[in-house]
């Protein structure tokens, strides 16, 4: 005796029968039978699982599937297999009448030995240290895979405990008699051990070896699975978003291995952000929803990014989204204009798919390498507060002099916003107002030139090696890090600020 | 009787619920019919035993696919154009047109040609019900010939076969029908009244007027019980119809799935044009030759073709003609002549030994 | 952009009365109101609004969705009023002779409606052979001798629906001999069925007026009340469609009225079988409900006497409404089929007027209690009694056509004109009245379901059936959501396939349609 669900799992099968509906998968099986004929179903017994053969087989569609399921179901039949394709459709009367005979209903892959299949059912019936070897080798099959498949040790227990038919444990040793166990050493102290029930016969040999290959490999995997964990695999996205959360000490780290994980993170970028704004109220007190809608827009906004072509990736977190647009080979300021019409797309595609999502959309400037990467992103952000201020949703706003100029103006006019500009020019204040005001100038033009010494040197007339020693004494009396993105940024707003 | 223009709802009425799913919907042939009678009178319904033992008969009829006859519709000129052709074939006067086929458009359209042709009608049919072929048809059973066969289309093609068998003719018919598109009109069977008389279904015409205008009173399934001895297979909505077309015919399945006293229930329906078999919870509660008919809530016959999904319906059965039942008769409209693996039990006996 | 759904304004335009109700997400009724219907519309449906937002906390600005119902196109086909006199083309000879266009229409409204019939040489055969080769001289000499003025011409092609090219060439021919009339062509209308798509497109061709008047009408209105909503309009299945498919598919607001009665008959009493009647000013429907939907009929359904393949509820109008006007004819009492309609309140004698109504028979008898009571200026030659006794009778006969069986079924009574029925009726088991039965079409309209439709062709040879089903039911759920639809709520409530060729292959027509409510998003 077996049940349904028992036999799909039979090793020599290897997976070819397999059910059709989630039905009667727990009735006991007695006996098993092939049928040449379907008008022979008056003879297998009740409790049966009854194989059609091929012929047999494909003649069971249709409406004489409908009178073979009842008359199955009639005689008590536990399960039916067909050989079969696999079904693309269930006609809805082959399901209630299994449903209602309480019958299993199974498709046996075209080209399996029925001969063979039916001598390990057969096997599997009647029980024995037979059927317990054929199991055990199922399993030490699976053992030996466990690598290739990539299973934790949870997983291999389970899959195992699957094979062998019985309850594998992994954990302590199971309170009460019988059980047989194996501990799985790590760094050579005994941890959880894996478990099973013996019946006190000859097979526990076979169990107890079993056992021990099983601790091993778990060993084998949980040690391997310490050393990955030492270096989190990351995946693009969740390293681009980090490296434009991170302070800059720590990035380093990860420029580094966005280089290895092939994004041209030394190239030229323009970062979009997306705001999604209104998830909460979309799927109002369904947090789950409201991720899942996230996840939705954040896949429809990066397909739609990458129709447009070129190198993109993506980054953010939560309602937050960023696709950041990389070249190899020097962008110009216009490019700009490129992305903001992608943008404008990826709004359109991704509104069309979610309709009322309300998004808001900042694009930063064009700026290089990994510095100029997170200043664009602070532009976007800077373009979306711009955006904010005038209420405008679902247009791409780019981070350009307009816009900053109304934020810069809004801004100033805090107090605070003033006193924090007047604190950090202070120490160029002192030198006096003409010195002062060409210093300003030249770190504006610097800050404007994406930190490019030969390019502030054009705009100011002025000759290189003279920026090149006026900057490096700005910064040293403003005690400013040039290669901090955010402080630069704060230079760069203080700068204009004073130029309103 | 004479069918006037008030009669003719009752009998496409009539006409829909023998025509067990096929000979499509009733109203075309009805409007065509009642055109007819507007411009050329009413159309006499004449016994067999009144008509003179040698006159000519015609059963006239249209073959192709339902839905284009509801779409092109015929020229009007159709069956005098026959009848043309056979009285010099015979050299002898048609006394009558007759129905093949009771069924939908079949049943209506003989009226719409005797009226052109100011003919009467007789008082019969070829099969007591709808078939989707010219051979299956009671005359057959008798050995009486199919032919000569005329067909013809709205454009005024004409085509007439002299063919060894009833089988033969239908192999004929079906291309050259093809070629017309896929819709034409034919006389089958041209005979005598006095051979016609024992080898027809005889008063068909009068039942389904007489069915037809019970059940625009009553309760549809109480009127077929009491005049057909029909049997309630099922009362339901329609959950599922599933289509596809082989060799020319529209074939099918539709589930219905059972409420109130039925809820639980499924009833399997196959069709091929006309409804065929019918399973309840896969045991076979009905089966051609049998009439298998769907009935809408309005009391109305549906055809297989408007079969759709979500309509509430109740499905019933009932006797087919005496001559279907003999192993002749079986062997040609019986279950396995449809390729059914199911012997044919009659429809009553199912009933009673289910009850 | 659709906002996120706050209240709902339904609105329901009969011949006399403008219903208007507000409801909150919850499908609560917060305000209703029902005015007459104004000749203009605008008015009407203005005051109806008024006084709907008027009441209680409801400010139009938390309107986002109006949902307007109206048998406006059915009230214009059985008072003839304001239909477009249409040219009738039929391409299909020399096949189709055997019935000739609009033979199954009432002999009045084909007159009012019919500026002249042809069947013209041409048409394709199902599988887009042609049937006959079109004939574009015979068209232009039947346009030519017909009598001025024309307004719009239907075209109907066999087997259109397969392929328009005939049609699309008629419509060249139209444009070239009449100039800008409104032409309506089948294969836009309706699916397969000849006679049944011709009646509809005449209709949709005679509606084309009374259907853009409506739509600026209601625009203005909604404007002038300060709304600033997503406009829906009901259709003959009961779901919804946007404003500007309105304009050129009038014909499908045909049938929306007693579909939104019914929802909202059901809605209001929580009853799933039913007999429902609404009495209007002009017309009475009777329909059947069977769990909690209208029953719809497998037979094509005919619109006041004209035969359309429609997918529609089983509903059986009759001529018989509050402002029913009883005649004294030669012959003896006549009531109807014409109606004072909205000028009930000033044309009924009851209200000061001088025509004798339905609604002052039942103030006479007692039966009704509102306006002014008879007196002894009232006509005394009217057989009062008589003419509400004919009209019970009409009723009761509507409602037992319209039941399932002999059994006795709950009648629902909605409509502004049910003041006029008894309170007993042969086969009823019990009238109900729900509250707001005054307004139920208003309400079935607010509570209606957004629906979308896709149709597509497939060869059968390089998809399975399955997989195309699937996908056209796909397409018109994505259909639906982005109407409006919520994606949860999104089903598909029709398929229908079309086997159309064998020559090439099978191929397969399938038109699905998916509903939803509205979304909360």
């Amino acid at each position: 005796m077996a049940t349904v669900a028992e036999l799909l799992r039979i090793p020599r099968l290897g997976g070819a029968m397999e059910p059709v509906l989630p039905v009667a998968l727990d009735r006991q099986v007695e006996s098993v039978a092939v049928l040449e004929d379907l008008h022979a179903l008056n003879t297998p017994p009740p409790g049966s699982l009854v194989i059609l053969a091929r012929t047999a087989s494909r003649e069971a569609v249709g409406y004489r599937l409908d009178v073979l399921l009842r008359q199955a179901s009639a005689r008590d039949v536990a399960a039916l297999a067909l050989v079969r394709e696999p079904l693309p459709r269930l006609h809805r009367t082959v399901a209630e009448l299994a449903q209602r005979g309480n019958l299993a209903l199974l498709r046996i892959a075209p080209g399996t030995g029925l001969a063979d299949a039916v001598i390990a059912i057969q096997q599997e019936l009647a029980g024995g240290v037979n059927r317990l070897l054929d199991r055990a080798r199922a399993c030490l099959s699976l053992i030996d895979e466990a690598e290739r498949l990539q299973l934790g040790p949870p997983a291999l227990v389970e899959r195992v405990a699957e094979a062998l038919g019985d309850e594998v444990r992994l954990g302590p040793i199971p309170a009460g008699r019988g059980w047989l166990s194996a501990p799985i050493l790590i760094d050579g102290e005994p941890g959880p051990w894996v478990s099973t029930r013996g019946d006190g016969t000859d097979a526990d040999t076979v169990r107890r070896l079993l056992l021990h290959r099983l601790a091993s490999a778990a060993e084998r995997l949980e040690s391997a699975r310490q050393r990955a964990a030492d270096v989190p695999v990351q995946t693009r996205a969740e390293l681009l978003t980090e490296l434009l959360i991170r302070e800059p000490p720590a990035s380093r780290d990860l420029v580094h291995r966005a280089r290895q994980l092939d994004i041209p993170i030394d190239g030229w970028h323009v970062v979009v952000r997306l705001e999604l704004e209104n998830l909460a109220e979309l799927r109002p007190d369904d947090e789950m929803g409201a991720f899942n809608l996230a996840q939705l827009a954040t896949r429809v906004a990066m397909e739609s990014a990458r129709s447009t072509g070129g190198t993109w990736n993506r980054a953010g977190t939560g309602s937050t989204v960023l696709l950041i647009r990389s070249w190899q080979t020097e962008a110009g300021p216009e490019l700009q204009g490129e992305v903001a019409k992608a943008a404008e797309l990826v709004i359109g595609r991704v509104r069309a798919r979610i309709p009322r999502l309300s998004i808001r959309c900042g694009i930063g400037g064009v700026h290089v390498g990994s510095v100029g990467l997170r200043t664009s992103a602070l532009e976007a952000r800077a373009a979306i507060a711009a955006a904010l201020t005038v209420g405008r949703r679902n247009v791409a706003v780019r981070f350009d002099s307009t816009g900053l100029r109304r934020v810069l103006l809004q801004w100033y006019a805090l107090d605070d916003a003033r006193d924090s500009v007047a604190r950090l020019l202070e120490p160029l204040d002192r030198l006096g107002e003409r010195r002062s005001r060409e210093a300003i100038r030249t770190l504006r033009a610097y800050l404007d030139a994406h930190l490019s010494l030969s390019r502030a040197a054009e705009v100011l007339e002025l000759h290189r090696n003279t920026v090149a020693y006026r900057i490096q004494r700005i910064f040293e009396l403003l005690e400013v890090d040039p290669d901090d993105p955010e402080q630069c940024l704060m230079l760069q707003l203080a700068c204009r600020a004073r130029e309103l | 009787m004479t069918l006037g223009e008030p009669d003719l709802e009752a009998l496409a009425r009539g006409c829909a619920v023998f025509g067990g799913g096929g000979g499509g919907d009733p109203t075309l042939g009805y409007v065509m019919a009642r055109e007819a009678i507007r411009r050329n009178g009413p159309v006499p319904v004449v016994d067999l035993d009144e008509l003179p033992d040698d006159g000519l008969i015609l059963p006239v009829a249209m073959v192709g696919a339902p839905t284009v006859i509801e779409e092109k519709i015929p020229n009007g000129s159709e069956g005098e154009r026959i009848q043309a052709v056979y009285e010099r074939h015979f050299g002898r006067p048609v006394v009558a047109f007759a129905v093949a086929e009771l069924g939908g458009v079949e049943g209506m359209l003989p009226v719409a040609w005797a009226a052109h042709a100011r003919l009467p009608l007789a008082d019969c049919d070829l099969m007591g019900r709808a078939f989707p072929e010219i051979h299956m048809c009671t005359p057959n059973l008798h050995g009486l010939p199919i032919g000569p066969v005329v067909v013809t289309d709205e454009r005024g093609n004409i085509a007439t076969f002299t063919s060894i068998d009833a089988a033969w003719a239908e192999r004929l018919v079906r291309p050259t029908c093809t070629a017309m598109g896929s819709c034409a009109s034919l006389a089958i069977y041209p005979m005598t009244a006095a051979r016609a008389r024992g080898a027809v279904v005889r008063g068909s015409l009068t039942r389904a007027v007489q069915v037809g205008r019970l059940l625009e009173a009553g309760d549809p399934v109480a009127v077929l019980e009491a005049e057909v001895g029909a049997v309630r297979l099922i009362e339901g909505k329609v959950a599922d119809v599933e289509r596809w077309t082989t060799q020319g015919f529209a074939r099918g399945s539709a589930v219905i799935e059972g409420f109130g006293d039925d809820a639980g229930r499924l009833l399997r329906l196959e069709f091929q044009n006309e409804n065929l078999v019918a399973l309840l919870d896969g045991e076979v509660v009905a089966s051609v030759p049998d009439v298998i008919t769907v009935l809408d809530h309005g009391g109305g016959a549906v055809v297989s073709e408007r079969l759709r999904y979500g309509q509430r319906v109740t499905v019933i059965s009932f006797p087919c003609h005496p001559a279907w039942r003999t192993a002749t008769g079986l062997g040609l409209v019986g279950p396995r002549a449809w390729g059914y693996d199911l012997d044919y039990v009659p429809v009553e006996r199912i009933h009673a030994a289910r009850a | 952009m659709p906002r996120a759904l706050d209240l709902r304004l339904g609105i329901d335009v009969g011949g006399t009365n403008t219903d208007a109700v507000v409801l909150d997400r919850q499908d609560r009724v917060l305000a209703a109101s029902k005015v007459s219907t104004t000749p203009d519309v605008t008015s009407g449906i203005a005051s109806a609004i008024a006084q709907a937002v008027g009441q209680g906390s409801v400010p139009a600005h938390r309107i986002t969705h109006v949902m307007l119902g109206t048998t406006h196109a059915t009230n214009a086909i059985l008072e003839q009023r304001d239909l477009q006199r249409v040219a009738v083309v039929r391409i299909g000879g020399p096949a189709t002779h055997a019935i000739p266009p609009l033979a199954t229409w009432p002999d009045h409204l084909r007159r009012t409606v019919s500026a002249g019939e042809v069947i013209v040489p041409g048409g394709l055969e199902f599988d887009g052979r042609e049937l006959a080769p079109f004939d574009p001289d015979e068209l232009a000499r039947f346009l030519e001798a017909l009598e001025p003025p024309i307004d719009a011409v239907a075209v109907t092609g066999v087997f259109a629906p397969v392929s328009d090219r005939h049609e699309r060439q008629a419509e060249e021919v139209v444009r070239r001999v009449l100039g800008e009339v409104a032409v309506s062509l089948s294969a836009e209308i309706g699916s397969v069925g000849l006679l049944e798509r011709e009646n509809a497109t005449v209709l949709n061709a005679a509606l084309t007026r009374v259907a853009r008047r409506f739509a600026e009408a209601l625009e203005r209105s909604l404007a002038a009340s300060g709304i600033d909503a997503v406009t829906y309009f009901t259709q003959n299945d009961g779901t919804l469609m946007a404003l500007d498919y309105v304009l050129s598919h009038p014909v499908l607001t045909i049938g929306s009225g007693p579909a939104n009665s019914m929802r909202g008959a059901a809605h209001l009493t929580g009853l799933d079988d039913a007999v429902v009647a609404d009495i209007g000013g002009t017309s009475t429907d009777v329909g059947a409900l069977s769990h909690g939907f209208p029953r719809q009929s497998a037979i094509p359904v005919e619109v006041c006497g004209v035969r359309t393949n429609f997918r529609m509820p089983d509903i059986l109008s009759i001529p018989l409404g509050g402002g029913t006007r009883i005649h004294l004819a030669p012959d003896g009492l006549r009531l109807g089929p014409d109606s004072v309609g909205y000028r009930l309140p000033r044309e009924a004698l009851t209200f000061g007027g001088n025509t004798p109504t339905l609604t002052d028979a039942a103030v006479f008898t007692g039966r009704a209690d509102l306006g002014v009571h008879p007196n002894g200026t009232w006509p005394r030659e009217v057989p009062w009694e008589r003419a509400l006794t004919r009209a019970d009778e009409m009723l009761a006969e509507a409602v037992d056509r319209v039941k399932v069986s002999r059994r006795p079924v709950p009648l629902v009574m909605v409509g502004g004109g049910s003041i006029i029925a008894p309170n007993r009726i042969p086969g009823v088991s019990e009238i109900v009245r729900p509250p707001h039965f005054e307004v139920a079409n208003a309400i079935g309209a607010a509570i209606a379901h957004v629906s979308g439709q896709v149709e597509r062709v497939y060869h059968l040879g390089s998809w399975s059936r399955e997989v195309a089903l699937a996908e056209v039911c796909q397409m018109a759920a994505d259909e639906a959501v982005r109407a409006g639809a919520d994606p949860e709520s999104v089903q598909v409530v029709d398929v229908e396939e079309l086997t159309i060729a064998y020559l090439t292959g099978p191929a397969l027509r399938i038109r699905a349609r998916a509903a939803g409510a509205l979304g909360s998003l």
